[in-house]
C-alpha cells in the first residue's frame, strides 16, 4: 500500500537534491580549496578585464602618444597602471573570498540538513524491516 | 478584492496545469521581444533582421539557460554594428567583454536582466526593473541592472556615431573611436541612471525586508518616490534637460505593473496578523505570522438534466 507520508518526504528530498545540485558540487571541495580556486579564477578574469580597459585607454591616447613620444613620463604611467591594478586586485580578492566563503557555508548547511533527512528516511526503512520480520 | 483573488487563483490553477508548456513559451516570447527590439533599434544587417533568424534564436533561447539568450542578443547586436562599422563593432565587443569579465559573470542567474533593461528603456518602462528586483532579488542585482543601463546608453552612442558614416582609414577610425569614448564616457545621463537605479533597488530591498504591515507596498511607493526625486535632483544639479513629466509618468506605470506582479506573487492579509512568543533551550522567540490571502476558485459543475435516449427506451420497455 502507498505510504503518503513517505512519498511526501522522498519527494521533498528529491526536489531539494535537484534544486541544490550546485551545493553538492561545492561541498565536493575542501573549504580552503574552493575559496582558493575561485580567487584564482576571479583574479585571472579581472586581470584580462583590466588589460582590456588599458588597451582602450592606449588606443584613445594613440595620437597624443605619437605627438609627444619623447616627453611622456613612462615611469609615472607605469606606476599609475600598477597602483590601479593592485587596488582592483584587492577589491576583487576581498569580494571573491567573502562570496566564496558565504556560498560554501550555505552549501555546507544545506548538505547537513539533507543528510539529517536521509537518516530519518533510513530509520523509517529500518523500522519497516523490523515490523515486516515480526509479521 | 474577492473577485481579484478569485481571478488570481483561477490564473494560478491554469498556470499549474500548463506550466510545462508555458515556461518555454514565455521564454520564447521574451526572447522574441528582445531580438525584435534590437533589430528595430539597430537593424543595419538585413540577414539578422529576417524572421527565420529571429524565430530560430528565440527557439534556441526558449530551451536553454538565460545566459544563452544574453549571448545571442549580444552577438546579434555586434553583428548589426559590425556590418555598419567594423571598428565600432570591435569596441562594443571589448566593452561587452569588460562587462562580462568584471561584473555580469558574478550574477549568472540574473543575466536576463542585462538584456531586459535596454528593452524596457525602449518600451518606456525602465523603472520597472529596479523596483521589482528590490522586492524579489538581493542587493547583488545592482550589478546586472547597472550593466543593462550601460548597454542601453552604449547603443545610443553607437546610433549617433554610425549616423556619421565612418570610413576605414586610420584617421577616421581614430576619430570614430574618440567620438565614441567621449560620447560614452562623459554621458551624465548614464551615470545618473546607474546611481538612481542602484539607490531605488537598495531602498526597495531594505524596506521590503522591514517587518511592518504592508511593507512590500510601502517599499514600491518609497522606491518610486526615490526614483522621481533622484532624476529630479540629477536634472537640477547636472543640468541634464530631462523630461521630468515623462519620468513621473513612466515611474507611475512601472510602479503599477510591479504592484500587479506582486499581487499575483504574494498577497497577505494584515487584518489577521498573529503574534506568538515561545522559547526553546537557546532562544526566546517573538514571531509575527501574517496569513496569505486565499480564496478557492469556484469550480464549474456541469449537470446533465436530460436522460440518455437508451435509458429512456429501456424504461419504456
Amino acid at each position: 500500500m502507498l505510504n503518503e507520508k513517505k512519498i511526501r518526504f522522498m519527494s521533498k528530498l528529491a526536489i531539494a537534491e535537484e534544486k541544490e545540485k550546485k551545493s553538492f558540487r561545492i561541498t565536493g571541495y575542501y573549504r580552503s580549496d574552493y575559496i582558493r580556486m575561485h580567487l584564482m579564477q576571479d583574479l585571472i578574469y579581472v586581470t584580462i578585464g583590466y588589460a582590456l580597459i588599458w588597451m582602450m585607454v592606449a588606443f584613445y591616447k594613440l595620437d597624443a602618444f605619437f605627438a609627444d613620444v619623447m616627453s611622456i613620463n613612462y615611469v609615472g604611467l607605469l606606476r599609475q597602471m600598477i597602483i590601479g591594478y593592485i587596488i582592483v586586485l584587492i577589491v576583487y580578492a576581498v569580494g571573491s573570498i567573502t562570496v566564496s566563503a558565504v556560498r560554501y557555508s550555505k552549501a555546507h548547511r544545506f548538505l547537513l540538513r539533507f543528510r539529517k533527512n536521509l537518516m530519518v528516511l533510513e530509520r523509517y526503512y529500518e523500522k519497516k524491516q523490523d515490523t515486516d520480520r515480526e509479521d | 478584492m474577492t473577485n481579484l483573488l478569485v481571478f488570481k487563483e483561477w490564473m494560478k490553477n491554469i498556470y499549474d496545469r500548463i506550466e510545462i508548456y508555458a515556461k518555454p513559451f514565455l521564454k520564447f516570447f521574451v526572447a522574441l521581444i528582445i531580438f525584435f527590439t534590437i533589430n528595430s533599434q539597430m537593424g543595419y544587417n538585413a540577414k539578422l533582421t529576417s524572421l527565420p533568424v529571429m524565430l530560430g534564436c528565440s527557439l534556441v533561447s526558449a530551451f536553454t539557460p538565460s545566459g544563452v539568450l544574453l549571448f545571442l542578443a549580444a552577438a546579434i547586436s555586434v553583428g548589426h554594428i559590425m556590418s555598419n562599422s567594423l571598428i565600432l563593432g570591435g569596441i562594443v565587443v571589448i566593452i561587452y567583454l569588460i562587462l562580462f569579465l568584471m561584473f555580469t559573470r558574478y550574477t549568472p542567474e540574473l543575466s536576463l536582466v542585462v538584456a531586459a533593461v535596454p528593452v524596457l528603456y525602449v518600451l518606456k518602462v525602465p523603472f520597472f526593473i529596479p523596483l521589482l528586483l528590490g522586492l524579489v532579488s538581493t542587493p547583488a542585482a545592482v550589478i546586472p541592472v547597472a550593466c543593462g543601463v550601460i548597454i542601453y546608453y552604449l547603443f545610443e552612442v553607437v546610433k549617433v556615431v554610425t549616423s556619421t558614416n565612418p570610413g576605414n582609414s586610420i584617421e577616421e577610425i581614430l576619430s570614430v573611436f574618440k567620438m565614441f569614448v567621449d560620447g560614452f564616457g562623459s554621458n551624465k545621463n548614464m551615470f545618473l541612471a546607474v546611481a538612481v537605479f542602484t539607490a531605488v533597488l537598495l531602498i526597495t530591498y531594505f524596506i521590503s525586508r522591514f517587518p511592518m504591515d504592508y511593507g512590500f507596498y510601502v517599499a514600491i511607493l518609497v522606491g518610486s518616490i526615490v526614483n522621481v526625486l533622484g532624476f529630479l535632483m540629477g536634472d537640477l544639479f547636472l543640468n541634464l534637460d530631462l523630461d521630468i513629466v515623462a519620468v513621473i509618468v513612466q515611474t507611475i506605470i512601472s510602479a503599477v505593473i510591479v504592484f500587479v506582479v506582486w499581487f499575483f506573487r504574494l498577497s497577505l492579509d494584515y487584518t489577521a496578523v498573529e503574534r506568538v512568543q515561545f522559547e526553546d533551550d537557546d532562544y526566546y522567540y517573538y514571531v509575527k505570522a501574517v496569513p496569505k490571502m486565499k480564496v478557492a476558485a469556484p469550480e464549474k459543475k456541469i449537470k446533465t438534466i436530460s436522460e440518455q435516449k437508451e435509458n429512456i427506451s429501456a424504461d419504456e420497455d
